[in-house]
């Protein structure tokens, strides 16, 4: 057998792109509104509970204010003092309650089957509840984010926000630099993480994520250690 | 970039991304992740294309360079075995497998300009400027791609 410009042709032809990722890139591409998710760091105590934000002035300053969807608080529950474990509560935002920086929010446990209420009172006193099930609420994954940096090693950031895009293939995360600015970087998720409804649930499933934002730099996202 | 310039685009230069992609990588996942991020930087490219010809000339050297970079990385991966992935491919006659294998036996700084020159039909001047290259380091690895092919080549079938 010899090598000649034409068998290498017709071998090399056979090599073809995926026509299912082309279509996932036209439809990342495609200008919708991302959608957004906010993620807090609540403290819960038992019984009756206050929930304070951690984060809400820089992810409400990013998001202007008007937050639309769902919200998620990764929340410390504590009985007595004592942290008992993490929680996840997810409640529908339609009114961009989530994205007030005002009024409190407390969830009560109506009895021992974990069924309880998310409650948010603003600062006119008006309530407004949702149901929650606790117990069945995932375990917590509040992630951590690692970006390469000028050395080439991966370092945690500082995260003051994110967003999975509509498509669930990129995240654009807000963080504040090494010089303690505001930045923002487009995580590119790789083929075997996207799809998934949140990144609490892609962590749940795959543990840690690694990949590289647009503009080159390597990444990692993962659970807290 | 508008959304319909992109899909045309996207469409016709995928493929070459691929290729190139998988003749520096030389596996599948890797090449369509690097498939994505160079169509991502067509899609938020600001350039205004003078040509197709600039087009395919921008999207090969990106695709180049992003290939070198997943290659420095650690975050490269093992997938599904070479021959594996060639039997998926559908080769007509048993040659084009055998030489599909045969190249993709060859060290990874051969697979490129060889892709370059014989599959995209570009002169060795313009295959140096694509993977930043002299034309000389190009002749010679074209040269030793075909003399180690014909090794190869030769050695299948006295198999």
């Amino acid at each position: 057998m010899e090598f000649h410009a034409d068998l290498y042709k017709r071998a090399f032809s056979k090599l073809t792109a995926s026509p299912d990722q082309m279509k996932e890139v036209i439809l990342m591409t495609e200008k919708k509104r991302p959608k957004r998710f906010i993620f807090r760091r609540v403290v819960v105590t038992a019984a009756v509970l206050a929930l304070t934000f951690a984060l809400a002035a820089a992810a409400n300053a990013a998001t202007g204010g008007a937050l639309l969807g769902r919200v998620i608080y990764y929340a410390s529950y504590m009985r007595d003092g004592q942290h008992v474990g993490e929680i996840t509560v997810e409640v529908n935002d339609d009114n961009g309650v989530g994205g007030a920086n005002t009024g409190s929010y407390e969830i009560v446990q109506e009895g021992e089957d974990g069924k309880a209420l998310f409650v948010h009172i603003d600062e006119n006193g008006n309530r407004t509840t949702q149901s929650i099930d606790l117990t069945s609420a995932p375990g917590a994954q509040v992630p951590v984010f690692r970006l390469e940096d000028s050395n080439g090693g991966l370092k945690e950031v500082e995260m003051t926000g994110m967003q999975l895009d509509e498509a669930h293939e990129a995240v654009t995360l807000q963080y504040k630099d090494a010089q303690g600015k505001e930045a923002s970087a487009v995580l590119v998720l790789p083929q075997d993480c996207k799809g998934f409804e949140s990144i609490g649930a892609l962590l749940a499933e795959k543990g840690t994520v690694t990949g590289q934002t647009e503009d080159g730099r390597r990444f990692e996202i993962a659970g807290k250690e | 970039m508008d959304d319909e310039t992109f899909a045309c685009y996207a469409g016709r230069y995928a493929d070459t991304i691929y290729r190139v992609a998988f003749n520096s990588c030389k596996n599948a996942a890797d090449a369509q992740d690097i498939v994505q991020n160079v169509l991502l930087k067509l899609y938020r490219c600001q350039t205004d294309f003078e040509s197709q010809e600039h087009a395919r000339r921008w999207v090969i050297r990106v695709a180049v360079n992003e290939s070198k970079k997943l290659l420095c990385s650690a975050w490269f991966r093992k997938s599904v075995a070479l021959e594996d992935y060639a039997a998926t491919l559908e080769f007509q006659q048993p040659e084009e497998s055998g030489l599909f294998l045969a190249v993709m036996a060859l060290p990874k700084k051969y697979r490129v300009p060889l892709y370059l020159y014989y599959y995209e039909d570009y002169p060795v001047k313009e295959v140096a400027a694509l993977c930043g290259l002299k034309e000389s380091t190009v002749q010679t690895r074209l040269q030793r791609a075909r003399q180690k092919l014909k090794t190869m080549l030769t050695n299948l079938e006295e198999d």
